[in-house]
């Protein structure tokens, strides 16, 4: 572990890769509170409305504030901003209510406004509505692409580790049992790895989803989507893994190994899977984006979430449909923003964590 | 007591359903020896002579083709390793351990030196809990002349002499009565060598212990060992006390292999190749593994001119000085 930290001080980009994902995850779990709003708050009369936060004007000075617009184009929803009117941004004030992580009631928001909504009240609790906060602009229907970003990533931010979770164990077990074992055992399973590669993973995606029922609620529906995911994913690295195994084997150390009476599941998992640790850190990390963009293909399909539930992938199919929706309106590749992030993040932390763990890497000493 | 019972050990050429059974490497041939409890034996020959393989039949790396190996423990227990049991073989395996060639390679680099040590140590019949077995670690570890901090560092960070110390000292923790050292120094530097070499020879004289010696190094070989075993093409051409081995050598594959030898010069005489010209036209040849050199098993009584001191018939018949 003080290995990890030293190399990471030498490493700016891992650094920050950590730091991104610290941010991101933190952001994932406090989703609530730092989101203004919840997901499925409807600002009717502002949508397509554009990011208008700001630091500085003449009238309020510097701080956090919010610049008015006006609909101007009711066709396109081009909006206009409107001098000298500005609405000041407060911290931790009262918003739509929530439960934080579904158990506790509150209603505090880190940040929003305490001015009231044009035709409503400023107070939430008796639907009321403020003026809208728009870090990141909003969609068709008012709602804040921020708020519905940090919702989104509970979905993007775990799928890609639950399904690299289940379908590398399957790809480890497997893969082990095949490589060290050989003989039918080694025939068996990679006759069944080469069936599931056989069938086209998307047909497969499409038939099992379709077989099992429409009607889920989001969370069954992301837990099947999870599942069909690691299920096809699988067989790609119990390929690679078997191979691995069957080359590692054959070392001395692993005859020592033998020869010291250590059972065979100890020797696979204790001392043959550990000298690939490179190896798989590499494929977790490029497997976490393909999972979040498995996902994402599937939300566009329309089999994967649907709204009301929000995820990275579903924002990104819902927004940007057109291109002309895409020159209008341009904070809609955010999501996009943030699964760059996530996908260059995990790489770049994957390099790190490989060349830690690499008995072999040493660090580079200053002034050589 | 370890008794090589005309041990044969034949690898098939080729595998499956229509393989040819007479297609097969011989790499082992008959081979019939004894090995006393505390004397170093040492095995000498060159490569893929089947030294080697012969010591991994004894710790069942390889199954036996044919004969038997008899071990008898010093409690009394008898170990067979044709068709010997699990229970058994993990008993043996804790008796007699197998130091590799390469320390490089038979250490677990993911593994601090601690959890090399304790790892086998812990599925051996001798586990003593794991308080007990760390401080055998620690006292181990610096009876092979390593220090305590050493425990939590890893394999990369050594030098070559001191890996081959850890490897010795992991042999050493199950408490073994055979060490099969298999070209132990051949990996590492002169200066080196005689260090792992002296580490030996005490930890014998401490601990009682029977060693197989294997190497292709002739000094090497009749510096540690009482007794020497010569093999050539899976077979025991010659075996004496060492001291009689090195003064009177009567196989010709014997005088042959210990005139290969090179020699320093300093007295201006060019490098010429020494020997015998018959000698080194009959064994210089490279031999082919996949014919048996042994077509009849009476070839394999061997004559003893003077006590101790044992020859094949078989591979005699070239020119005798």
């Amino acid at each position: 572990m003080k290995r990890f930290w030293r190399v990471l001080f030498r490493r700016p980009v891992a650094a920050a890769s950590l730091v991104v994902l610290v941010l991101l995850y933190g952001g994932m779990i406090f989703a609530e509170v730092l989101s203004p709003y919840a997901p499925t708050t409807v600002f009717r009369e502002s949508a397509y409305h554009p990011p208008n936060v700001r630091l500085w004007s003449s009238e309020l000075g510097l701080r956090l504030q919010i610049q008015k617009y006006a609909l101007v184009d009711e066709i396109n929803w081009r909006y206009a901003p409107i001098r000298g009117e500005y609405v000041p941004v407060k911290l931790f004030v009262q918003g739509p209510e929530y439960r934080m992580w579904g158990l506790f009631p509150a209603s505090v928001h880190l940040f929003g406004t305490e001015e009231a909504y044009p035709g409503y009240s400023a107070d939430w609790s008796a639907a009321g509505r403020t003026y809208p906060v728009y870090l990141m602009g909003a969609d068709n229907l008012g709602r804040d692409l921020f708020t519905r970003i940090l919702y989104g990533s509970r979905i993007s931010l775990t799928i890609g580790f639950i399904g690299i979770a289940i379908s590398l164990t399957l790809a480890i077990v497997l893969g082990g049992l095949a490589g060290y074992f050989g003989g039918f055992a080694d025939w068996l399973i990679m006759r069944v790895a080469e069936f599931v590669i056989l069938i086209p993973g998307l047909y497969l995606i499409l038939f099992l989803r379709s077989l099992l029922s429409r009607d889920m609620d989001s969370g069954q529906s992301f837990i099947l989507i999870t599942v069909i995911l690691s299920f096809v994913g699988w067989p790609g690295s119990a390929r690679l893994i078997r191979g691995l195994v069957h080359s590692i084997k054959r070392e001395d150390f692993v005859i020592n190994a033998q020869l010291e009476s250590i059972p065979a599941l100890v020797i696979i998992f204790r001392h043959i899977i550990p000298q690939m640790a490179s190896i798989l850190i590499v494929s977790i990390t490029l497997g976490i984006p393909g999972f979040i963009l498995g996902e994402t293909v599937l939300s566009y399909l329309g089999l994967g979430i649907v709204d009301p539930a929000v995820s990275w992938g579903s924002l990104l199919n819902r927004e940007v449909t057109t291109l002309s929706n895409l020159r209008s309106f341009p904070w809609f590749l955010y999501p996009g923003l943030f699964l760059l992030l996530t996908t260059l993040a995990f790489n770049f932390l994957g390099d790190l964590l490989r060349d830690v763990l690499d008995p072999y890497y040493r660090e580079r000493r200053l002034g050589s | 007591m370890i008794h090589f019972d005309s041990i044969v050990k034949h690898y098939p050429l080729e595998a499956g359903f229509f393989a040819r059974e007479e297609h097969k490497v011989f790499a082992v041939n008959g081979v019939d020896f004894r090995v006393e409890p505390g004397e170093i034996y040492g095995l000498v020959g060159e490569s893929g002579c089947g030294k080697t393989t012969t010591a991994r039949l004894l710790v069942r790396m390889e199954r036996l083709t044919g004969g038997n190996i008899l071990f008898r423990s010093r409690d009394g227990r008898e170990f067979r390793l044709a068709g010997i049991g699990r229970a058994d073989l993990a008993a043996l395996r804790s008796r007699v351990r197998y130091v590799f060639q390469d320390p490089a390679r038979s250490l677990n680099p993911r593994l601090s030196i601690r959890e090399v040590l304790l790892s086998g140590y812990r599925y051996s019949p001798r586990w003593p809990g794991r308080s007990r077995a760390e401080e055998e670690a620690r006292s181990l570890i610096q009876e092979v002349g390593l220090s305590v901090g050493d425990l939590d560092r890893r394999p990369a960070d050594f030098s070559g002499g001191q890996r081959q110390r850890i490897s010795i000292a992991r042999a050493l923790i199950t408490q073994p009565e055979v060490l099969i050292c298999d070209e132990v120094v051949s990996a590492l530097d002169v200066s080196i060598q005689g260090q792992i070499l002296n580490l030996l020879l005490r930890l014998r004289e401490e601990r009682g212990l029977t060693m197989i010696f294997i190497a292709h190094d002739l000094a090497v070989v009749g510096y540690v060992s009482d007794r020497i075993g010569v093999m050539y093409r899976g077979v025991l051409v010659e075996e004496a006390p060492a001291r009689t081995l090195m003064a009177n050598r009567r196989h010709p594959y014997t005088q042959y292999l210990f005139e290969s030898l090179p020699v320093l010069r300093t007295d201006g005489e060019s490098h010429r190749r020494r020997g015998d010209p018959a000698l080194r036209a009959t064994f210089s040849r490279r031999a082919d593994a996949t014919e048996n050199p042994v077509s009849d098993a009476t070839f394999l009584e061997m004559d003893e001119p003077e006590p101790g001191h044992r020859v094949s018939r078989i591979f005699s018949d070239a020119p005798r000085r």
